[in-house]
This record gives C-alpha cells, sequence and structure tokens, in this order.
C-alpha cells in the first residue's frame, strides 16, 4: 500500500451558519496529483486551508504525514509546515520585498541558511526552472499575472517541499501559460516525487497534471476518479460540471 | 431615538472588542517575541518610516503651535506685567502636552493610517497566510518591528517637537520686542526635568498605542479595498481618541497637583 501523505476523515467546517465541507473524506499518496474542482463556493480552497491549519476544522480530522494537526503542538506544526510548500491563488508574494527576496524567503527563515551567496545560487536555480532567470530585481508590481504565479511556485518549491499545494494555479492566464505551468507541476512533481494538491477550475490542466480528480459539490465529494475515467464518465455530476465549460455557442445561445 | 441608542451601543462594543483584541494582541507578543523568529532588518526601514518621514509634518505643526501660542498668550502677559513668564509657559506648555500629543497624532495620522493598510492588504491578499505557512508567527514577524520602531521614534520626534514649538514662540515673541534672554530665563525657571520626563513617558505611551492600533486593525481587516479602507480609518480614529484620553489620564497621574 502507498504511503499516504494526507488523510481527511469526515471534516466538517463552517463559517458562521454557512456549513462549507460535510464530513469531507478523502486522502492523498505519495508523489501522487490530485485535482479538486467544482463550483465557487463549495469548499475547495477551504480544503488547503484545514491542511496548513490556516482554519482549523470544527469536526473530523485531518492527518498530515500521519499526524493529526489540529493535535499538532505550535512547535511540531512548524516542522511539518516546512514539509509542504503551497502556492496561494493571487501569488500572495510579499509586495514589499523584491523576486530574490521572495524566493529566498523560506531559505532564510524555514531552513536558516544565511549565506547569501549560496542563497543566490539557489534562487537562480529555481527561477530558471520556472523559465525566468535574471528576474531577481524586480518587484512583484512589475510582474504580469502568469510571472507571479510562476514566481510564487519557485518561491514554494526552493526549499525542496514533499507536498504541493496550489490553489487555482492556472487561474487568469492565457491557455499558453497554464499549459506551462502544469509541465512544470508535473516534471518536479516526477522529478522529486513530489506529492500535490491543486484545486482548480480549468478542466484542461486539471486533465493534464492529475493522477486522481476529486469533484466537489455543495461541501462534499461529488465524484472521484481518473482523468481516463472523467472523460467517459456519465455520472450527472460530472456532466453537470462540464456542460458549464462549454461556450454558450455549443448550447444555441450565441447572438 | 431607539436607532440612536442602537448606534451609540454598536460604538461602544465595537471599541470594547477591539480594545479586548489590542490587549490579546499585546500579550500574543510579550509572549511570543524572543521564541518567534522576525525580521531584523525591517526595523531599519520602520525606523525610517516612523521617524525621518514624519520629520517635515512635526516641525511644521509644531513650529506653528508655538507660535499660535505665544501670538494668543503674550498680549494677555503684557497686560498684566508678567512677560518675563512668557518663554517658560509656552515651553512647559510644549513639553507636558502640546508636543507628545501633536506628534502622536500625526505619526497617527500620517504612519498609522499605512501601517494598517499596508497590513490590511496583506491580510487580503493572503501575505500573512503566506508566512503562517513558511512556518512564521505572522504577529510577531509584522508586528513587532512596527511596535518597537514606534517606542524608539515617537519619543525622539516628541523631543524635536519640545524644541521646533519652543523656538516657534521664541521666534514670535522676540520679533514682538521682548528680550530673548528674559524668554529663555522663564524656560530656566519654570521647566524642569520632571516635565521633560513626563512628556516623554507620555511619547512612549502614544508611540506604543498608535502602532498597535495601526497593527491590530490592519491584522483584522476583511473584503478586499472597502474592508483596507475601513480599517484605516478606524486605526486613525482610534488612535486619535485613545491619545487624547490617556493624555488626560497621563497629564492627572504625572502632572495633576504639581505646581
Amino acid at each position: 500500500m502507498a504511503e499516504e501523505v494526507l488523510r481527511l476523515e469526515e471534516v466538517i467546517k463552517s463559517f458562521g451558519n454557512n456549513v462549507v465541507l460535510k464530513n469531507l473524506s478523502f486522502s492523498v499518496e505519495k508523489g501522487e496529483i490530485i485535482a479538486l474542482m467544482g463550483p465557487s463556493g463549495c469548499g475547495k480552497t477551504t480544503v488547503l486551508r484545514l491542511v496548513l491549519r490556516l482554519i482549523e476544522a470544527d469536526e473530523g480530522r485531518v492527518w498530515l504525514y500521519g499526524r493529526d494537526i489540529a493535535h499538532l503542538p505550535e512547535r511540531d506544526l512548524i516542522d511539518i509546515r516546512k514539509k509542504v510548500g503551497i502556492v496561494f491563488q493571487g501569488g500572495a508574494l510579499f509586495d514589499s520585498m523584491t523576486v530574490f527576496e521572495n524566493v529566498a524567503f523560506p531559505l532564510r527563515y524555514c531552513l536558516g541558511i544565511k549565506d547569501e551567496e549560496k542563497m543566490r545560487d539557489m534562487v537562480a536555480v529555481m527561477l530558471e526552472s520556472v523559465e525566468l532567470p535574471g528576474i531577481e530585481d524586480l518587484m512583484p508590481a512589475d510582474l504580469s499575472g502568469g510571472m507571479r504565479k510562476r514566481v510564487a511556485l519557485a518561491r514554494a518549491l526552493v526549499y525542496n517541499p514533499s507536498f504541493l499545494l496550489l490553489d487555482e494555479p492556472t487561474t487568469g492566464l492565457d491557455p499558453q501559460t497554464a499549459r506551462h505551468i502544469d509541465r512544470l507541476v508535473v516534471n518536479l512533481s516526477k522529478k522529486y516525487n513530489v506529492s500535490a494538491m491543486a484545486v482548480t477550475h480549468d478542466v484542461v490542466s486539471a486533465l493534464g497534471i492529475a493522477d486522481r480528480i476529486l469533484l466537489m459539490k455543495d461541501g462534499r465529494i461529488a465524484w472521484l476518479g481518473t482523468p481516463e475515467e472523467w472523460e467517459t464518465a456519465t455520472d450527472p455530476e460530472v456532466v453537470s460540471f462540464l456542460q458549464g465549460t462549454k461556450s454558450i455557442r455549443h448550447w444555441g445561445c450565441a447572438p | 431615538m431607539l436607532k440612536w441608542f442602537e448606534l451609540i451601543g454598536k460604538a461602544i462594543m465595537s471599541f470594547l472588542d477591539l480594545l479586548g483584541w489590542i490587549a490579546s494582541l499585546a500579550i500574543h507578543l510579550l509572549l511570543h517575541w524572543p521564541r518567534a523568529k522576525w525580521d531584523v532588518r525591517s526595523i531599519v526601514d520602520q525606523l525610517e518610516r516612523v521617524g525621518v518621514q514624519s520629520v517635515f509634518m512635526v516641525s511644521v505643526i509644531s513650529a506653528f503651535t508655538g507660535m499660535v501660542m505665544a501670538v494668543q498668550t503674550l498680549d494677555q502677559f503684557l497686560k498684566f506685567g508678567a512677560s518675563r513668564y512668557i518663554g517658560g509657559v509656552i515651553a512647559l506648555s510644549m513639553v507636558r502636552e502640546m508636543s507628545p500629543v501633536l506628534t502622536g497624532i500625526v505619526v497617527a495620522g500620517r504612519v498609522g493610517s499605512s501601517m494598517a493598510a499596508e497590513i490590511g492588504t496583506m491580510k487580503v491578499t493572503e501575505q500573512l497566510d503566506a508566512l503562517r505557512a513558511f512556518g512564521l508567527d505572522e504577529y510577531v514577524f509584522v508586528g513587532l518591528p512596527r511596535i518597537l520602531a514606534s517606542l524608539v521614534m515617537v519619543p525622539i520626534l516628541t523631543i524635536y517637537s519640545m524644541v521646533v514649538g519652543t523656538l516657534g514662540g521664541y521666534f514670535y515673541v522676540v520679533v514682538r520686542g521682548v528680550h530673548s534672554l528674559i524668554f529663555k530665563d522663564s524656560i530656566r525657571l519654570l521647566v524642569d526635568t520632571y516635565d521633560i520626563n513626563g512628556g516623554l513617558i507620555k511619547s512612549v505611551v502614544f508611540g506604543f498605542v498608535v502602532s498597535i492600533v495601526a497593527c491590530a486593525c490592519g491584522f483584522r481587516a476583511q473584503g478586499g479595498a472597502k474592508g483596507v479602507g475601513e480599517t484605516t480609518t478606524l486605526a486613525v480614529v482610534w488612535s486619535n481618541m485613545l491619545i487624547l484620553v490617556l493624555n488626560y489620564i497621563l497629564s492627572t497621574i504625572l502632572f495633576g497637583g504639581k505646581v
């Protein structure tokens, strides 16, 4: 049996009266990429935030590397967070820092590296791998949306995490840049055996990168299977979701 | 009528809620800063931001306040033949009350607002979440350099304001024909070290209030640009109110009954 990186057990999470996650259970295995899809507001991003305990579950358990993160002391939680890289939806680059300082941030504060020369080299290699060499001195405000996401990806990968969380990594990007990011995620996952969980609305991206696709609806799993199964699925939830991805021209609504 | 009571009740609840959050943030910083990682280099940026960038405003406001005090008091003093006390009265007002309060209000308006807006933006753009994801305590990492910088720079700006304000008054009084030696002697007569220390104690308290209120408001920002804007306004309004209320309390404790 493959080693589990993440397991959610009957997780319930509410915000006020709005129950976002309703008894959600699934797991991610080592080296696996899982894509979380579903309509806006179905709780996908909430799952990502629960994994790092940026928010806490009301009920149920979240096991990360075999440890129940709800009951971890802060010190152990910090150690376990260092194994996880996260790319936030908007990149969440630190506005007041240059690209170099952003990518070097986890090296400085997670790994405690103080050697500036070594950091320069590591950042340069990582920026090269996301195909953005030589932009170390730019500020985040100088970057396009696609560049910001790639820098965020470089920052998430620079300290070699073994589990990657991606919040809509291709949203708002042109198809070419989106596929470039997909390729990066798959290549890095294969090269370093990194597991990943990607929240996305982009079906092409999910089919391209994921080993399994999890479709969420109203805080529950509506469908779970491989990309091959997805493409031939007749499940009404999958069909209904896919209808929303087609052009209105397809349904005869075009002017 | 009921609506008015409701509005007043809401304002009081909101203030008490903020005070509770400020207290818990202060306790959190106090307990966690020795073990948490924080960016020592950012203190330099914050010192420059709180101090150097406020110098011009503090200069203008202090100088003109000193001059206005001279305008308002000189004729009255001349009428009662008490012109030999004018310098001391202006300096005493600046040292004990005007400089700490004006500097606090300037820093709240200029720096506190930008601190709240910056932290609020970091909150709504998930930068604070990113810090937590990297295993850092975002309250210590972001808040502590700002609070330390205010604790250092507000007293320094206050001393500067004391000097500039008194010089402003001196300038007006001397132009009106009072001898400069009389002005200087009256300062020696009426102002002592205790008064300066009292003003500095106030400035430390106001520096802390401005920065912790700005941080507390910023950390609670919600809902995009509108939320950040509201947070910024809230930080300035509550800082100024707290400065004026605390100034009364501190004046009573430090100077009440002292001749």
